[in-house]
């Protein structure tokens, strides 16, 4: 235990409370009554990591078996580092406060690109060798998951395992083939092996990659028995899966501090832009029965006064009315608040808005992607113009006075015309305010567009485009400005240098890996926080190691090149995403699954149609 | 309505929480305790809940109390069982009552310190002082504040490399004396940064030094 050492800094730090534990239902056990010492560690800072659903889910899972204790880890903060390192504090356990160096496994998620440094910082301050070939033992195993290993490449020397898809089921036979591996006495190599032979588990350095003059990939052959193609898991039946009964409930406030339950795992709609709209399929609901229970008796064990419905669109979950008619039944009694973070402009009701409203009013968010109709065809967004103003209009006759539109910029094919439709959009919504005859008086309307630097993503339709540079954003940032004339209208914009970096970390391969040591060794971790991030001594690291940024991040990809993520299987086929990068450019629209099976093939993981 | 008083201990892991962050905490336990608990009538209806004290972040404490209303009459053991339930393990109710006293009778605070350094010569040095003058931040900015007639050493030992002290600190809302003050004086005196300590409050007294109730 570091108990005593920590005691000695945490008065120094910002919030101590993130690196002490304690919290409300979180778990402590008995070292040695476990077989299975488990660090799950959220590569960002505690408030951003302790809203993470997934960790919540996983944390618990593995806690309800008595020979496993998973423990959450989180990065520190600067301030926190700087102590731990300066008085020799390796990176801990929450719950036990023991060092992680010596846990039989370690596992990260990988929510985002900009997290790759702050592996590696953790894995250092565990006292631990970044590089998986330097750590020789069988324990501890350095796993990662999370939507990022679609294309782990960047991550492939330092990571041991990558699991693809859900994790309930694969993080739990990997954890009993560990055990046994520790039982008969194998080597780390010989427990790889037969981890790999676990359906969705990729041991990268069981893969050898090798390269064209042109520097696109020439091969990637599999060695040590491992499969040619790793499929990813997932949960077939989704309404029977473990869900937690209670959470850590965090002592600080936490960026979603409340109650979550996911109504509902993959999406309907095919966005060609969305990466979590594909590699989620195939689209699987929970029964409102279950997820009412699922509420409530998060709300008894944590005292939460606020639910969140989560998915990537709740709106298109089939029973939503149905669904928050049962929990209102003792939401409004508890006052205890809905949310529905994620609401699709073309099914927002009245009935659905009032339902949402009962017990308190939260903001609207809509997100219309981009500003005309052309555009929206292309990344088949299928909502329209009309779409857009009725439901703003609907919710300013309800009362609203502020509306917030995400859209997106460096779509492909867009053109100027295409970024001032979305200063005509917001214009519009604008007018609509004031169209209402019902308005509250003397309150004006606030809208808030946000538009975000397109990012091109594996297992989309659009990984085969090259991304914007950033003189081209720029240009596009300058245009939006002078075109805006309303007060009403406030525009956020996305700083285009980290949107790029992103885009050559998510397409990158496997020579990246020097690239992402070099940066966090010249001082980077907590990417995505500006006040951490230094685009210099990222350039520093390609320049060390001869790699151009642009061949990852602005060069179009032929249908036919191997690219560094072609020997993973999401479900969705490739044949799908070349037919759909077609029609985008040919401004054509695919229907909804709901609508019609647009033949994915994600539907193969499920063994049968995704809809009757 | 019936207006309660709840005495509860802050200990080990849970001194690192703020004031806000235990305010939080404890509403959040009250409202999973189920018990009916007044709320604010306001425009934002909120769950009544009176601190007599603040406590300093990083400091232990056996006496802390904080005020509600019940809607109905509730055996005190049970309004007691029912939050404890509800309360992570650091924080825990060791007491319901009815409020005897009223916070602002609140004068003194007795602290049991544990310093990990062998200060007891400095210590009696500093504490020989006709005068121990340091200076105290507040919201209206700092000031200049003498020690000597607003602490009492009620003990002083040192075992081994560690000092003890009992000290019993002016408290509450008109004189209020965090016991880093004279901490920091003493390693200040000594020169040094500050070694591994521990503060808990173990006592909150009215001016005639009987215990808060």
């Amino acid at each position: 235990m570091v108990q005593e050492q920590l005691e000695k800094i945490l008065l120094q730090v910002q919030k101590p409370a993130r690196y002490i534990g304690g919290e409300l239902n979180s778990v402590v056990k008995d070292p040695k009554m476990v077989k299975t010492r488990f660090a799950f560690c959220f590569p960002d800072l505690y408030e951003v990591g302790m809203s993470h659903l997934g960790m919540k889910i996983l944390y618990s899972l593995k806690n309800a078996r008595e020979d496993i204790w998973c423990e959450r880890v989180f990065a520190p903060g600067d301030d926190m580092e700087q102590l731990m390192r300066k008085n020799g504090i390796p990176l801990y356990g929450l719950e036990s406060l023991d060092p992680i160096t010596n846990f039989d496994m370690i596992g990260f998620t990988l929510q985002y690109e900009m997290c790759f440094t702050t592996v590696l910082n953790m894995l250092d301050l565990a006292g631990l060798p970044v590089r998986s070939a330097d750590r020789k033992g069988l324990w501890p195993i350095v796993m990662a998951g999370g939507p990022c290993t679609c294309n782990p490449e960047p991550l492939a020397d330092f990571i041991d395992l990558f699991v693809l898809g859900e994790g309930e089921e694969v993080n739990l036979e990997l954890i009993d083939l560990h055990q046994r591996a520790k039982a008969e006495g194998w080597t780390k190599e010989q427990y790889l092996e037969q981890a790999a032979q676990i359906q969705g588990v990729y041991v990268p350095a069981f893969y050898e990659v090798a390269y064209q003059e042109d520097g696109t990939i020439q091969s990637i052959t599999p060695t040590h028995g491992a499969p040619a193609v790793v499929h990813k898991r997932i949960i077939r039946d989704l309404d029977k899966v473990y869900y937690p009964e209670s959470f850590v409930v965090p002592f600080v406030e936490t960026v979603h501090d409340r109650a979550l339950i996911e109504v509902l795992r993959g999406c309907i709609r095919g966005c060609r832009f969305c990466q979590a709209g594909f590699i989620y399929r195939p689209f699987r609901e929970k029964e409102p029965g279950t997820l009412n229970k699922n509420g409530y008796d998060l709300c008894q064990s944590t005292g939460y006064d606020e639910i969140s419905l989560s998915s990537l669109s709740t709106s298109d979950y089939s029973q939503l009315e149905t669904l928050l008619d049962e929990m209102l039944t003792w939401s409004e009694r508890d006052q205890v608040s809905l949310s529905l973070p994620s609401l699709r402009v073309d099914n927002f009701s009245q009935s659905l808005m009032e339902k949402v409203q009962k017990v308190r009013k939260s903001g609207l968010t809509f997100a219309p992607e981009a500003g005309t109709q052309r555009l929206r065809d292309v990344i088949n967004k299928n909502v329209t113009e009309e779409e857009v103003l009725h439901t703003c209009r609907t919710a300013f006759e309800g009362g609203y006075t502020s509306v917030k539109l995400y859209f997106m910029m460096g779509l492909p094919t867009e053109t100027m015309e295409d970024i001032d439709g979305i200063v005509h959009l917001a214009q519009k919504v604008v007018d609509a305010y004031y169209a209402n005859p019902n308005k509250p008086k003397g309150k004006g309307v606030q809208v808030t567009v946000s538009v975000a630097c397109f990012v091109p993503k594996p297992f989309t339709p659009f990984q085969f485009e090259p991304q914007d540079t950033k003189e081209q954003f720029q240009q596009k940032q300058k245009r939006l400005l002078e075109v805006v004339s309303s007060k009403k209208i406030r525009i956020n914009y996305h700083d285009s240098t980290t949107s790029v970096l992103e885009a050559v970390l998510a397409r990158g391969d496997r020579r990246l890996c020097p690239v992402v040591e070099e940066a966090w060794r010249l001082g980077s971790r907590l990417d995505s926080w500006t006040e951490f991030f230094s685009m210099d001594r990222w350039e520093q690291a390609y320049q060390k190691f001869g790699i151009d940024p642009a061949f990852y991040a602005s060069r179009r990809r032929s249908y036919e090149e191997i690219l560094p993520w072609s020997h993973l299987d999401y479900g969705v086929s490739h044949a799908f995403m070349v037919r759909e990068n077609r029609r985008a450019h040919a401004n054509l629209t695919t229907k909804n699954c709901r609508q019609q099976c647009s033949g994915c093939g994600a539907n193969k993981l499920l063994g049968r149609r995704c809809f009757d | 309505m019936i207006n309660i008083r709840i005495f509860f201990a802050k200990t080990g892991r849970a001194k690192y929480i703020s004031h806000l962050d235990l305010n939080r905490c404890m509403a959040r336990a009250f409202q999973r305790s189920g018990l009916p608990l007044w709320h604010t009538e306001g425009f934002n209806p909120h769950l009544y809940m009176t601190y007599a004290l603040a406590l300093s972040l990083g400091f232990e404490s056996t006496c802390e109390s904080v005020d509600v209303r019940l809607l109905q009459e509730i055996p005190f053991e049970e309004v007691k069982a029912r939050i404890n339930a509800c309360l992570p393990r650091d924080i825990q109710v060791t007491r319901v009552a009815q409020p005897v006293m009223k916070p602002e009778r609140i004068a003194w605070g007795d602290y049991l310190v544990e310093i990990r350094a062998p200060l007891l010569q400095v210590f009696q040095e500093l504490m020989a002082q006709d005068q121990i003058l340091v200076t105290k931040k507040s919201k209206k900015g700092e000031q200049q504040v003498d020690l000597k007639p607003l602490v009492q050493v009620l003990d002083c030992q040192q075992r081994e490399d560690t000092l003890y002290l009992t000290l019993r600190c002016a408290t509450g809302i008109h004189t209020n004396i965090n016991p880093m003050l004279l901490l920091d004086a003493l390693f200040q005196r000594q020169g040094m940064e500050r070694p591994w300590f521990s503060v808990k409050r173990v006592a909150i007294l009215t001016e005639s030094l009987e215990e808060f109730l």
